[in-house]
């Protein structure tokens, strides 16, 4: 009870009003998460150490950040997908041969498929059997069709990628890919009729492409190591049959395994940059920046691949080193996202950047700023006393901090970058950010 | 004022945490609670000095030591009968296994398994003059063998290539499940028992559960101390079907474990970063509930007996100590102390390091 209590308490304390959008972060370690735009809640899977829901999918109201519903899958889930009609939510689980599927509107297990052991689909020389569903992907126009990566336990690769389909894995599994290769992500393409898959190593980073047949799949071709593509992370994402990956490459991979690099979404953050996305409600590719202690979100045009606009989600303590490992876009104000130390323990966070959701922001009209677009200075009115002002181009790389002790500043703004520039306006007193704002320097 | 509030809630919270411990500096390797006679059995090693090679019966909530029984050799395995009134304990590298008759704690019997060593047994749940013995030498396994009343059974299986080690009863005894706790392959076998002996009835798989310690029986499902929970006797399959991580929490594979009807969970005595914990998993969810913080550094934890909801009795070894110890720790059930660290392995071994080719 206690607890409970106390869950609550911080719960309430996590719904963080600042700056023109609300944070509610809330306490679940959580796995993978996943928006139903047909339902308009988030479902998550919750790890087997979290207390209160440890193996269970969740279904969450993203406004209150309550939890509405909660069903027990196994132990533990690790990847959650939906069906295309969001009908259905399917799930793997680490450790164990099953996969299971959940009725999103019954919120009951509705599938529960053993998956081994069997040596049928597993490299004969590993001479072992039981194995284990990982990263998978769901077939378009069937919830009962799946694709997954099948794994030995404590062997990190596939032995095979197979087609599950009517309650079974089909006979004719794609038991080996060239050169050894299986590919550790995959996603359908061309409505379904093809599979790409990609895996990489300290050598290799390969492409294969499949065929899904009725009855499996069969290996048609792949592309080689010297591909344009050569330095991308094997784990991408598909938009209209245009792949996209953790790296910012944008990639037409429609006429052959012959990848075509179209463009990459760039930014100064080196690595990866996961929790990336196409939305349909910003059309356009976004990828997170976790800079300065800060986390942004940038869009970036899906034509040119131009940075077009960003949000400033949260800050973090500074030590801790932060990972976004999901994102999922509510709607053009709204996003979910899987956070968490780097690799350690995700737990969630719904963000609203709408400026309207919140009533803490400054007074209206208590602070200006102009002019906007500008040329040359830009004068601040109606700020707090003791104030730090920091600085940042669309991608969120910090540019400049000033200190001021004063309610009115004029910033020169000649040094900087033409284009979009965030100001962040922290109260030094309070240690709280007071005031956001983006200006146009022409 | 919320974070005041916040702060006295922690403090409550905090303060319902807390545990009393009971250090008794015996070589303890093994433990065992009995719930008929509310004792606890304890063997003792070589190296005690006041309770060098002995079985001990001990309080199980003062820890005072009323009996002992002093035994020829080091004992190894000490096992209760189905109805708790007789316990059985094996010696390593010893062809014998010792009966004693709990009721009055005397000696009541002695198996001798004609020179091999004893290398795990199981009792039959209807007869505590049954057992069936994994016999071997040097560590390895000859042959799996059923002796009633002493003598020796002609139905058995003499060539058990896979170092069965471990044995697992099911409830109504009609079957075992024999595991391979030493080779690679981690296999096992389902074993049928019959009047005059035993006989193979199947195998499971290999891998399907990985460990090298020995396993227990909940409800005929097996379970063991990395977590594995496999399903070996109610299909012709045997599954695996669930796994607590226990890995996530704790330094070593080596932990002491029991599920617990009195709590309806799964209970791990293990160390992470030189502290000991009693950790709690969910009986049917299998996720976890909360842990209880023991006094003192803790290097490893090897056995774990429960005695009610707030008592508990492990195996421990202290850092930098040589000999184990026995605590008795008296702790409020699951008071959900979250643990705030993560073992190495837990950090490796997540999704984003495997889905993205990262391997630890």
């Amino acid at each position: 009870m206690i607890r409970k209590y106390l869950l609550l308490l911080i719960l309430n304390l996590a719904i963080q009003s600042c700056f023109g959008s609300f944070v509610i972060s809330l306490p679940w370690v959580v796995s993978d998460i996943k928006y139903s735009q047909v339902r308009g809640k988030l479902y998550a899977v919750v790890d087997a150490l979290d207390a209160e829901y440890g193996n269970h999918i969740i279904e969450i109201n993203t406004a209150t950040g309550e939890v509405e519903r909660s069903q027990y899958v196994g132990s533990e889930p690790v990847f959650l997908r939906l069906t295309k009609d969001e009908n259905y939510a399917w799930i793997t689980l680490d450790n164990i041969p099953f996969i299971r599927r959940v009725n999103l509107e019954t919120f009951v297990v509705d599938k529960d498929i053993y998956l081994g052991p069997t040596r049928q689909y597993c490299s004969p020389g590993h001479a072992l059997s039981t194995i284990l569903a990982y990263n998978f992907t769901v077939l378009p126009d069937d919830n009962n069709a799946l694709v997954l990566g099948l794994q030995q336990p404590f062997i990190f690769s596939f032995d095979a990628v197979a087609k599950y389909k009517n309650d079974t894995i089909q006979s004719n599994a794609l038991l080996q890919i060239p050169d050894s290769n299986y590919p550790m992500c995959f996603e359908p393409m061309m409505q379904g009729e093809f599979l790409l898959g990609h895996y990489q190593t300290n050598f290799d980073n390969v492409f294969s492409r499949m065929k899904i047949l009725e009855n499996g799949l069969e290996h048609v071709d792949q592309n080689d190591s010297t591909a344009p593509a050569i330095f991308m992370r094997n784990f991408f994402k598909v938009h209209h049959d245009t792949i996209y990956n953790a790296e910012g490459y944008v990639i037409d991979a429609t006429d052959s395994c012959r990848l075509k690099v179209l463009g990459q979404c760039k930014n100064d953050i080196i690595g990866d940059r996961y929790g990336f996305t196409f939305s349909e409600a910003h059309n356009a590719f976004i990828y997170p920046n976790l800079t300065d202690k800060s986390l942004y979100l940038t869009y970036y045009d899906r034509q040119t691949f131009q940075p077009v606009d960003s949000v400033f989600l949260f800050e973090y303590p500074f030590y801790q080193l932060m990972m976004m490992l999901e994102l999922e876009v509510i709607n053009k104000n709204c996003f979910a996202v899987l956070i968490g130390k780097d690799y350690g323990d995700f737990t969630m966070r719904i963000i609203n950047t709408d400026p309207n959701a919140t009533d803490d922001l400054p007074a209206a009209g208590a602070v200006k700023v102009f002019p906007n677009p500008a040329t040359g200075n830009v004068s601040i009115e109606g700020l707090p006393l003791h104030k730090e002002i920091s600085m940042y181009d669309i991608t969120g790389k910090l540019l400049d901090t000033f200190r001021y002790d004063g309610i009115n500043v004029t910033l020169d703004m000649q040094p900087y970058p033409r284009g979009l520039i965030l100001l962040k306006i922290t109260d030094r007193e309070q240690k709280e950010i007071s005031f956001i704002t983006k200006i146009v320097l022409q | 004022m919320k974070k005041v509030l916040l702060f006295c809630l922690l403090l409550v919270s905090e303060y319902m945490d807390a545990q009393t411990t009971i250090q008794l500096n015996v070589d303890a390797t093994r433990v065992v609670y009995n719930p008929l006679y509310h004792k606890a059995y304890v063997a003792v090693k070589d190296k005690d000095p006041q309770y060098s090679k002995s079985i001990l019966q001990i309080d199980p909530i003062t820890g005072t030591v009323e009996k002992s029984i002093t035994l020829p050799q080091i004992p190894f395995i000490i096992r209760q009968s189905h109805d708790l009134k007789c316990l059985y304990v094996s010696y390593q590298y010893e062809p014998d296994i010792l009966k004693i008759d709990l009721e009055n704690f005397v000696e009541s019997g002695n198996l001798n398994t004609d020179n091999f060593d004893v290398l795990d047994f199981a009792v039959l749940p209807s007869d505590n003059n049954t057992l069936i013995v994994i016999r071997g030498d040097g560590g390895y396994p000859d042959d799996l063998v059923m002796y009633k009343n002493g003598v020796l059974q002609p139905r058995q299986e003499s060539n058990i290539s896979d170092y069965f080690s471990a044995l697992c009863m099911k409830n109504d005894g009609s079957r075992l499940y024999a595991h391979n706790r030493i080779s690679s392959g981690f296999d096992g076998r389902l074993v049928s028992i019959l009047d005059d002996g035993i006989e193979f009835y199947g195998k499971t798989w290999d891998y399907m559960m990985p460990n090298y310690g020995f396993v227990k029986n909940n409800n005929d499902l097996v379970y063991n101390e990395s977590g594995d929970i496999l399903d070996p006797f109610s299909d012709s399959i045997p599954k695996l079907i669930a796994n607590i991580p226990i890995y996530k929490i704790a330094d070593y594979s080596r932990t002491g474990f029991e599920y617990s009807a009195i709590h309806g969970s799964y209970v791990f005595g293990h160390a992470l970063n030189y502290h000991g914990y009693i950790s709690f998993f969910h009986g049917e969810h299998f996720n976890y509930q909360g842990s209880i913080a023991l006094e003192g550094r803790i290097q490893m934890i090897y056995d774990l007996a429960v005695v009610d909801s707030d008592h508990f009795i492990l195996v421990a070894l202290r850092y930098s100590t040589e000999n184990k110890i026995l605590l008795l720790v008296s702790g409020k059930e699951k008071d959900k102390m979250m643990l705030q660290q993560r073992s190495a392995s837990a950090e490796s071994n997540n999704k984003q390091n495997r889905s993205w080719g990262i391997t630890p």
